[in-house]
């Protein structure tokens, strides 16, 4: 893997390397703040995702972590232009059934048809199995939906669709006429995770699945997501703020601060090698079920509270709360997202490994 | 050994509702002592918070009702207390913070003028004797600022911040128990870790008792003293952490540990998750509430309710076959 | 453990959770305004209403526009007793269709229960014998003098009023005023609110802002003067079909024009966090058009507060158009309504002559009350908030 295609530099002619699904490239998301009734004038703007690039390989599992307000999931709602990115590029690069690549396409700049038929192969399955379930529409409507705005099959073709897809989700396909309400939360996310794959998509963008539900049923759902995995060859980007969920279900991991990239790596390297301060922190602060372990533990406990997106540090992002924060070149200098090791992408001036966990 | 200072004895709080009595709490007896740290740990409609609601008196009849049992704290009584003397119990020798710390506090009214009131419930002092025990107290909690922040409302305040301010009024009238009702549920666990480790030191230094009631069972791991958890409205087992954690006897919080998705270990294969989900709480299955999700389940276990008892180990579990599982041989992730 | 395995436990999870039928919707709809008591009893109430407006044609003669208390049907106590009788069970029967789970079983007897009760009604009435007592709008005595200002009694239940007619009669068709008010004010308000408000909350910016300032300046109407000065001038306008000058159809549309901004703003408010939701994103995720988006994802969605919201607004209508023909501006005499009476009945009040401003200001409380408290029961019977849950 080439660092200017990891930093996103530039998009050699459309051209990614074959095992890419999706590549970000400078993805811009702002949040206008506005003023007035008549005449709406903006006054300034939350910078939610501020300049990010990464890539996804085909099969892996991404995991992007961090703190609410982070932009984690603003990234994730823009890369599959739930949320209209303000700029950048958002690859993708899909792949049929007889092996061959299609051309990339770009999410961010695709026209209404082109995002209709994209939308076949991006998929995402919510946080709240409450909110996402259309509370007026039978698990089957629910399920069919995609398969109805895309017009698949005949309405019978579509019923039995519904009923294997809820077999493979693990519900009982005689709970069609069911409305989600009769569910629990664990069925009901699963009921949305059945809805995520009725088009077949390649890649599923899942926004905190797990951290709505009770432990034995997260380890249920993630269970379900990593079996779905293997089974229908599917690339995720696991957005989440646990991160012992994150070191087990991804295979690479992202960490973000303030709607920048912290660090980047594959996922032992960051859990036994982290180098950015902030990720630091972020393990030190979380408890592990072990009292042995955590007797012995040192935390880094930062100072203060997440800086608000709207009025960000000059800088380093992290260098109000940076307990290595040197005056004159963190506050003035915004460190790059640099290679370190290989695959090991730090944004830091004064990168070092600690262990913590 | 000196009585405890809070006993609970079989406390059973229940709940009508349409579809019918739903037993929250069914049954639930345990002591904390002074000084100590309790942990009350469970996912959601174990009745982990109920029971706390109990032990404050905080259930709203006629929805819900404590039905029998006994809540001795400091020798008395406080299912027999009136409400008034019971209005000076909360705050004053029990306090309670909050999972929401975004709801607890009123927002038309400044963090001082709610500390104050809260002083004033509860201590025979003047206004300024008040407000210079309020921003002790803010000073405790490591609020920066503190005679500043009196002034400010509660919405300039972020989550972590909040939390602060509830355990500072919480603890300004120096308590001898606080129930945390899954305090740093709502936080970010960066703020987490700042706030269980301020409760740890005020606890620490002030020789407070502390019911902390999480799902989370990392929190409980390097917080708590000892630990219950809960199923079903009833505790199934309870022991010290090393005991809970290094090695349960009850097969449900093996399950649950073995659910964990753990930070320091890098698993690969499928978590040991506990197959479906909890029971209703209106027709409880018959013998163990645990029976219908157990792998170990025999005859006895749909037949009778197991209690909770001393267990060969040294913790007290409510299961049927614990002496005779080697739950320790078989655990997938459960131990380190 | 294998995938087959995994699939099986949570379809036990599923059997041990859920009934065997489904629970729809409508069974939590009904089970929850069934507890509502006064909701209860106002549906009832509605039913009951609306079944002697409709058919008070045939228990009131009518001539010239003016009522009596005979109609083609003889007014007898045995016939009141019947007609009270069919129309509360016609009241009963429109209820249990409409909390029911047989509801086509429940529609079939209301209208068995109509036809039967006019047949017997007609019949006892003798529809086909002359109609001896009559004569015109007034009641003679039996030496042939008009009987003005009679209290209450026996063959007159609600008196008589200061031309000597039926008050009786004239409640029972005043309620066809009100009730025309209340179904044409609740179609145009649902109508015009639910189109405005949905297109201002779905797309925000140019179109929200207009369409809210349009409705900023129809709330801001002073209601009762305007309704005035144009239940005045709508007589005279010459380009108006007939139906529309005169009687309450006219005052209905005007009246329906003018409220409908409270409704768009509820419903505007609803879109506006409905589209936010996770499932309307999950929609659009899936490739929905917008059109789909707002009829199938977000529209039956926000149905409950359209719902209580028109019926509310309905009973503010059904005031305001009492109030206009009290003040004489509504629906012109001698066609009776409610507030008409009201005006009347209270200037021979002052004399002691109480029963038709009692009478017809109970019809029209009472009425209101029961609209009321069926938007309430209704408002609780929807919220989802107040879901039924499964543990």
């Amino acid at each position: 893997m080439t660092d200017i295609v990891q930093q996103g530099e530039t998009t050699p002619n459309g051209e990614l390397p074959k095992d890419v699904i999706l590549r970000v490239n400078h993805l811009v998301k702002e949040f206008p703040i506005t003023r007035g009734v008549f005449f709406k004038k903006q006054v300034g703007a939350v910078q939610a995702v501020s300049d990010i690039s990464f890539q996804v390989k085909r099969g892996e599992t991404l995991g992007l972590v961090g703190e609410s307000g982070c932009g984690k999931s603003t990234t994730a709602r823009s890369v599959l232009r739930l949320l209209e990115p303000t700029s950048g590029e958002v690859w993708f690069q899909g792949a049929n059934d007889d092996g061959s690549i299609d051309a990339p396409v770009d999410v961010a700049s695709a026209d209404r048809e082109i995002l209709r038929g994209l939308r076949r192969e991006l998929q995402i399955v919510f946080q709240d199995p409450y909110a996402s379930l259309n509370p007026r529409m039978t698990v089957a409507g629910i399920v069919a939906e995609p398969m109805t705005v895309h017009e698949m099959g005949s309405p019978a073709e579509r019923l039995e669709r519904v009923k294997h897809l809820l077999e493979v989700v693990g519900l009982s396909p005689e709970h069609t006429n069911r409305y989600p309400h009769e569910f629990s939360g664990g069925q009901r996310q699963r009921i949305g995770v059945a809805r995520a794959l009725a088009l077949n998509p390649q890649f599923m963008v899942l926004d905190e699945p797990v951290s709505a539900l009770d432990v034995s049923i997260q380890a249920q759902v993630l269970n379900l997501m990593q079996d779905l995995q293997d089974e229908f060859g599917l690339t995720y980007l696991f957005i989440a703020h646990d991160l012992s969920v994150v070191r087990h279900i991804s295979d690479r991991v992202a960490v973000m601060y303030l709607g920048k990239i912290a660090e980047m790596t594959d996922r032992d390297t960051l859990y036994d090698r982290p180098m950015h301060p902030y990720t630091h922190a972020l393990l030190s602060a979380v408890p592990i079920p072990d009292p042995t372990i955590e007797a012995s533990r040192k935390r880094i406990i930062l100072e203060g509270d997440i800086p608000s997106p709207s009025n960000p540090p000059r800088g380093c992002r992290f260098n109000t709360r940076c307990p290595k924060a040197v005056p004159g070149k963190c506050d003035v200098d915004t460190p790059p997202l640099e290679e370190l090791e290989p695959g090991h992408w730090v944004s830091c001036h004064f990168p070092e490994v600690v262990q913590v966990v | 050994m000196a009585d405890p200072l809070l006993n609970v004895e079989d406390l059973r709080t229940y709940f009508s509702t349409e579809e019918g009595v739903v037993k929250a709490v069914d049954g639930v007896s345990f002591k904390v002592d002074a000084g100590e740290r309790r942990g009350v740990v469970g996912e959601s409609g174990c009745g982990k918070s109920v029971t706390a609601m109990s032990i404050m008196r905080l259930i709203e009849p006629p929805a819900g009702e404590i039905v029998t049992g006994k809540v001795e704290f400091d020798g008395r009584d406080l299912l027999k207390l009136t409400e008034a003397d019971m209005q000076q119990v909360r705050g004053g020798d029990i306090a309670m913070i909050f999972q929401d710390p975004m709801t607890a506090l009123n927002p038309v009214y400044t963090i001082g003028d709610q500390l104050i009131e809260t002083i004033l419930l509860h201590q025979d002092v003047s206004k300024s004797e008040a407000r210079d025990i309020a921003i002790t107290a803010l000073d405790d909690v490591q609020i920066p600022h503190a005679g500043k922040v009196m002034e400010d409302y509660p919405h300039q305040f972020s989550g972590g911040m909040r939390q602060r301010v509830m355990i500072a009024m919480g603890l300004s009238c120096e308590p001898k128990l606080l129930i945390a009702d899954e305090p740093t549920t709502a936080l970010d666990v960066t703020t987490q870790a700042q706030i269980m480790n301020l409760m740890l030191e005020l606890a620490e230094q002030r020789n407070t008792a502390v019911l902390l009631i999480t799902h989370d069972l990392g929190v409980v791991a390097g917080f708590c003293d000892s630990i219950q958890v809960m199923y079903a409205g009833s505790i199934v087992e309870r022991g010290t952490g090393d005991e809970i954690f290094h090695n349960p006897q009850h097969p449900y919080t093996w399950g649950l540990l073995g659910s964990m998705t753990r930070l320091d270990e890098s698993q690969q294969e499928r978590l040991n998750s506990v197959r479906g989900a909890p029971p209703s709480l209106i027709n409880p299955p018959t013998g163990c509430r645990f029976g219908p999700r157990c792998d170990f389940a025999q005859d006895i276990c749909r037949e009778a309710l197991p209690i909770l008892h001393q267990s060969q180990e040294g913790q007290k579990v409510a299961c049927h076959r614990s002496d005779e599982l080697d739950l320790k041989s078989i655990a997938i992730g459960a131990t380190s | 453990m294998t995938e087959r395995e995994s699939a099986s436990e949570a379809i036990l999870d599923v059997a041990e959770g859920i009934s065997a039928e489904p629970i729809t919707q409508w069974d939590l709809f009904v089970t929850r305004l069934r507890r509502h008591r006064l909701a209860t009893i106002a549906f009832f109430y509605m039913g009951f209403i609306g079944f002697v407006a409709l058919l008070a044609p045939l228990f009131t003669c009518q001539k010239d526009d003016t009522f009596c208390g005979r109609g083609p049907v003889e007014m007898s106590g045995l016939t009141t007793v019947l007609m009270l009788a069919t129309a509360l069970l016609v009241g009963y029967f429109a209820y249990r269709s409409f909390v029911s789970k047989l509801r086509g079983m429940a529609v079939a007897l209301t209208f068995v229960t109509v036809v039967l009760g006019i047949f017997l009604v007609s019949s006892w009435g003798l529809l086909d014998v002359p109609h001896v007592n009559h004569y015109a709008d007034q009641l003679p005595d039996e030496s042939g003098r008009i009987l003005v200002n009679i209290a209450p009694r026996g063959s007159i239940p609600l008196g008589t009023d200061d031309l000597g007619r039926d008050v009786l009669a004239r409640v029972i068709h005043g309620g066809r005023a009100s009730l025309a008010v209340g179904l044409v004010v609740g179609a145009l308000v649902a109508l015009l609110g639910t189109v405005i408000g949905s297109l201002a909350g779905y797309y925000p910016g140019v179109v929200d802002q207009s369409l809210m300032r349009f409705t900023d300046l129809v709330l801001g109407l002073p209601l009762l003067p305007v309704a005035i000065v144009v239940g005045r001038v709508l007589p005279e306008l010459q380009f108006l079909p007939g139906f529309l000058k005169q009687g309450a159809w006219g005052i209905a549309v005007l009246v329906g024009l003018l409220v409908w901004g409270a409704l768009a703003r509820i419903v505007r408010a609803e879109f506006l966090s409905l589209r936010e939701k996770e499932f309307v994103e999950a929609a659009r995720a899936a490739g929905a058009s917008d059109r789909r988006i707002i009829f199938r994802h977000i529209l039956p969605n926000a149905l409950s507060p359209i719902i209580v919201q028109t019926t509310l607004i309905v009973g503010t209508a059904i005031i305001l158009e009492a109030a206009l023909s009290f003040l004489g501006f509504g629906v012109r005499p001698p066609i009776p309504t409610w507030g008409g009476m009201a005006a009347s009945g209270a200037s021979i009040a002052v004399r002691g002559f109480w029963w038709e401003l009692v009478f017809s200001a109970g019809a029209l409380i009472s009425t209101v009350l029961a609209i009321n408290f069926i938007g309430d029961g209704l408002r609780d019977a929807l919220d989802p908030t107040q879901t039924i849950e499964r543990k």
